[in-house]
């Protein structure tokens, strides 16, 4: 990375952070709210959605990203809303070059490389500018500049002349690209808008990334940067074109799985540990699939079957590992992995609170934990923020092992009784105590230190009895589905929602509702809102910083 | 949790209510011995011979341990000249016969002049076989009667078969580590899983590893698919019953497939077995007796283990330990009425598990066979 390159990305990153606040300072004339123009670091499901686009899908890249603050719910959201250090830019690099040595591998490049290069031992622009351009078109989401294009191509020759190898020089300028802020930052531009005089709409390509990563979690292929490229997106028929083509597409499942996981804090899952001496079927194995089988149970339930989202609290429905098996206890054919699986009408397993990847996430690493539980459902699934306890908690009376409550709702009830935790635990616990038949690991219990477990409780006005019909109360509470379309709406454009959006969010709930609550109805009825491209853009200096910083 | 959940059986309570009631009346421990669809399965976790010990030996071997086979090489041939003499001709302290026969594969060539020291006493372990109490049963440090283990009388003064044995261990490691002999039991049609006079007790081997925990434990629940590969030959099915608690199941004739050091089959042919099983919280622990076939147990233990492991591993002496087995067998007499069989039992533990059937392989099987022509002694 050269420092010229650093300086460029140090920049940007301070616009980003100052961007998102900074706009909002200038409000939009228009009369659909609007956000302003975000410049997005890459997650990592991108970035490997788009290596795998790519060069396919056998292509190693790391499993974690440096991290970045979850905002209003959404790591997404604090993608766009980072500053990045100097360590982060070299380890893009890095991915980069790993990335390209892979890709040239001798065993591997003849599937990528679209002509023979004059020398092997040296440069052949020709043949270099025919692997870069439609790379790089796809990598930075436009089509390059002709001095950008120039530029690479002479790096790439300058580079294979010194390395005294065609294909390492290559290899350089594509570890160059996927370094570069073009790929590394999902940027929105803006231009004029030609139907309303003075004000500003986002550019075609702009348009394409924002559609294509939340429909796809993906970047724009072929067919949608030629619709940009063509104005399609600007009108109302090639947007619906462009919709309908990639809503039809089994990409949608990749949208599902990255909003999902960023929605329900799927990053616990990394540094997600259990006492393997309390819970000795939880091992390793059950962490990864108790992940993906949230995941399969969301995708099918949500797309392959087009269900009502309401219904993924109580369907009995999902898909079984043989790692989860033994927790479960279900039986399952060890040479079989993830077969569908339907838990019996009389299971106390209903929906997705009831799975072992919720239940384990929100408990601690040797016991379970009402609380976690019940701000896990407040935070993740009704948008409810649950605030941080105080510093000076006695946890004694619920540490202490040999005390004289067995049941964790006997503790609670004693730890409640101070006035300052009851405010905060009134919210959580009698929620995540509808949960308490399952233990730290998910496991079934009837019963905690020989007493019977009550999981008995109220959710907002609405009873339940045990876990599965806890389920049913979060189904049928208003907030459920209200707090998806806020998380997807903001997902989708990068940015909170506001408070002038609150009407724009009741009402695509409104649609939500009379389209069955099926998810890619929201999803489409989304992008197709006037509000989802909407952008306002300050007039004066931040448009020159901006323009400065590309 | 689906452990509870009866589906189809008709017979029982709402699973909840029924664990419920169980962990109430019986201390939680029939919460996850409940029955799935009317079935528990179980999958071997330790096997090892049903062998009573003190904690010094001294009450069950009152002379001390066996001698070892070169204890007898010694006594056999007294003098230095002499074993330089009998090495310099025979190779190895092993072929002591008279013509230089290997006294493990040839145990009746001569006769060791150090006589077995049997078990002594009457405490033992292991099940009865016979409904009956003789001069020569145990009984157990519980108290029971009756119990029928010459096995232990033979083997239970020999180190290497007494706990922390070279046999105890290697039966632990290859339980373990071989699918080859993966032993599942599956109980089924259990109404009930404190009494219930009519169950059906099927026997199979797996195919399938076993996970352990942290803890040094099998972790429970986890499923097992049954080996069909080999046929009919290692599954068994009987009628059994379950009484307070405990699975005893009616005798029949069985192939048990064992893995040895170096992965060599062996095959005991145990007549009239039987399983008296505990159900608890986990799984289960008790006993497979029956009487094992002298000639197929000798077989196993000399010729497959090797004699190089028996003398100089496992420490014991071939004559006076067949002698033994042939002078305290105690059933199926011969045409000559010489017994041919042995009684004596496996102590086994056993994990709760999910057996998996495959309804095509399984129908092409004729389980509860006789006994497989060629395995028979």
């Amino acid at each position: 990375m050269t420092g010229r390159a650093r300086r460029i990305l140090i920049v940007a990153a301070l616009v980003v952070a100052l961007g998102a606040a900074g706009a909002y300072l200038y409000p939009r004339k228009a009369p659909v709210p609007a956000g302003p123009p975000t410049v997005k670091l890459i997650s990592q499901p991108q970035y490997a959605n788009t290596v795998a686009s790519l060069f396919g899908e056998d292509i190693e890249i790391p499993r974690q990203f440096p991290p970045v603050n979850r905002t209003e719910g959404l790591l997404s959201l604090g993608n766009a809303n980072t500053a990045i250090t100097p360590v982060v830019v070299e380890r893009f690099y890095r991915y980069g070059q790993s990335v390209a040595s892979q890709v040239f591998a001798p065993g591997r490049r003849g599937y990528f490389m679209p002509c023979t290069p004059a020398s092997a031992t040296g440069s052949d622009d020709q043949c270099a500018r025919r692997f870069i351009a439609p790379i790089g078109r796809h990598l930075y989401r436009r089509a390059l500049s002709d001095a950008e294009l120039a530029g690479l191509v002479g790096l790439a020759g300058d580079a294979a002349s010194r390395l005294g190898d065609f294909h390492d020089g290559l290899a350089y300028v594509l570890a160059a690209m996927m370094a570069s802020p073009e790929f590394v930052f999902i940027w929105d531009n803006v231009e004029e808008d030609p139907a309303r005089p003075g004000e500003f709409r986002l550019d075609g390509y702009s348009k394409a990334s924002r559609l294509s990563f939340f429909l796809w979690n993906s970047p724009p292929d072929e067919l949608l940067l030629k619709a940009a490229e063509q104005g399609e997106l600007h009108s109302r028929e090639g947007l619906e074109a462009s919709v309908a083509r990639m809503l039809a597409s089994p990409r949608v499942d990749l949208a599902i799985r990255g909003l999902f996981a960023d929605m329900l804090r799927f990053d616990e899952f990394e540094n997600l540990a259990k006492d393997t001496v309390i819970y000795p079927a939880f091992g390793p194995g059950v962490t990864r699939d108790a992940a993906e089988q949230m995941l399969r149970t969301i995708v099918d339930h949500l797309v392959t079957r087009e269900g009502d989202y309401r219904d993924l609290f109580v369907t009995r429905d999902t898909f079984m590992s043989n790692a989860l098996a033994a927790i479960y206890q279900v039986p399952i054919s060890p040479s079989q992995d993830f077969v569908p699986h339907r838990f019996p009408a009389d299971s106390p397993r209903a929906g997705l609170l009831t799975q072992v990847g919720f239940l384990a996430i929100h408990s601690h690493p040797g016991r379970s934990s009402p609380t976690r539980r019940g701000e896990g459902v407040r935070e993740t699934l009704l948008c409810q923020p649950v605030p941080l306890p105080p510093p000076n908690v006695d946890f004694s009376n619920f540490e202490d092992p040999a005390g004289e409550f067995k049941t964790a709702r006997e503790r609670l009830v004693r730890h409640s009784s101070d006035t300052a935790c009851a405010n905060c635990h009134l919210i959580t616990d009698p929620i995540g105590l509808g949960l308490e038949n399952f233990d730290g690991a998910g496991q079934f219990r009837m019963t905690e230190n020989g007493a019977t477990i009550d999981a008995s409780g109220v959710l907002d006005g609405v009873g339940f009895e045990d876990p599965a019909t806890l389920g049913e109360a979060v189904r049928q509470n208003p907030a459920t589905t209200e707090c998806l379309v806020e998380r997807m709406f903001a997902y989708g454009v990068n940015r909170p929602v506001a408070a002038p959006e609150r009407p724009l969010i009741q009402r695509l709930n409104k649609g939500f509702a009379r389209d069955g609550y099926r998810v890619t109805g929201l999803m489409k009825a989304i992008v197709l809102d006037e509000a989802f491209f909407a952008v306002a853009v300050p007039r004066d200096p931040p448009a020159d910083q901006l323009a400065t910083a590309r | 949790m689906e452990a509870v959940s009866v589906a189809g059986s008709g017979i029982l309570p709402r699973p909840w209510a029924l664990a419920l009631l169980m962990s109430v009346t019986h201390g939680g421990l029939a919460e996850t011995v409940a029955p799935v669809d009317g079935r528990i399965g179980l999958v071997l976790g330790a096997l090892n011979h049903a062998i009573h010990q003190t904690a010094d030996g001294k009450a069950e071997c009152p002379e001390g341990f066996h001698h070892t086979q070169h204890d007898n090489f010694v006594a056999q041939f007294p003098t230095e000249a002499a074993r330089e003499a009998m090495l310099e001709r025979y190779i190895y302290y092993t072929n002591r016969g008279p013509n230089g026969e290997n006294v493990f594969f040839h145990p009746t060539v001569i006769e060791d002049p150090l006589p077995l020291r049997e078990v002594q006493g009457d405490v033992g372990i292991g099940l009865d076989l016979d409904g009956k109490v003789n001069p020569r049963s145990f009984t157990s440090p519980e108290g029971l009667a009756g119990i029928d283990n010459q096995l232990y009388r033979v083997i239970g003064c020999l180190p290497g078969w007494r706990h922390g044995g070279t046999i105890e261990g290697s039966l632990k490691t290859e339980v373990r580590s071989s699918a080859k002999m993966r032993m599942l039991v599956e109980l089924s049609e259990v109404d009930h899983t404190l009494n219930d006079d009519q169950i059906t007790v099927s026997v199979y081997r797996g195919r399938d590893g076993i996970e352990v925990g942290p803890d040094g434990n099998l972790i429970p629940f986890r499923s097992q698919r049954i080996d069909y590969r080999e046929g009919a030959r290692y599954i068994h099915r009987m009628a059994g019953r379950i009484v307070d608690g405990v699975v005893i199941s009616e005798p029949v004739d069985m192939i048990v497939p064992l893995y040895g050091p170096f992965n060599i089959l062996q095959e005991f042919v145990l007549r009239d077995a039987r399983f008296q099983l505990r159900l608890d919280g986990r799984g289960a622990q008790g006993y497979l007796g029956g009487y094992y076939d002298v000639e197929r147990w000798w077989l196993n233990f000399t010729k497959m283990w090797g004699a190089h492991f028996n003398a100089d591993v496992t420490g014991w002496s071939a004559p006076a330990t067949y002698a033994g087995l042939r002078r305290l067998a105690d059933a199926y007499p011969d045409e000559e009425g010489n017994n041919t069989a042995i009684s004596g039992a496996y102590k086994l533990e056993f994990v709760r598990a999910f057996v998996i059937h495959d309804e095509a392989a399984e129908g092409a099987q004729v389980p509860g066979a006789p006994l497989a022509q060629g395995v028979s002694p």
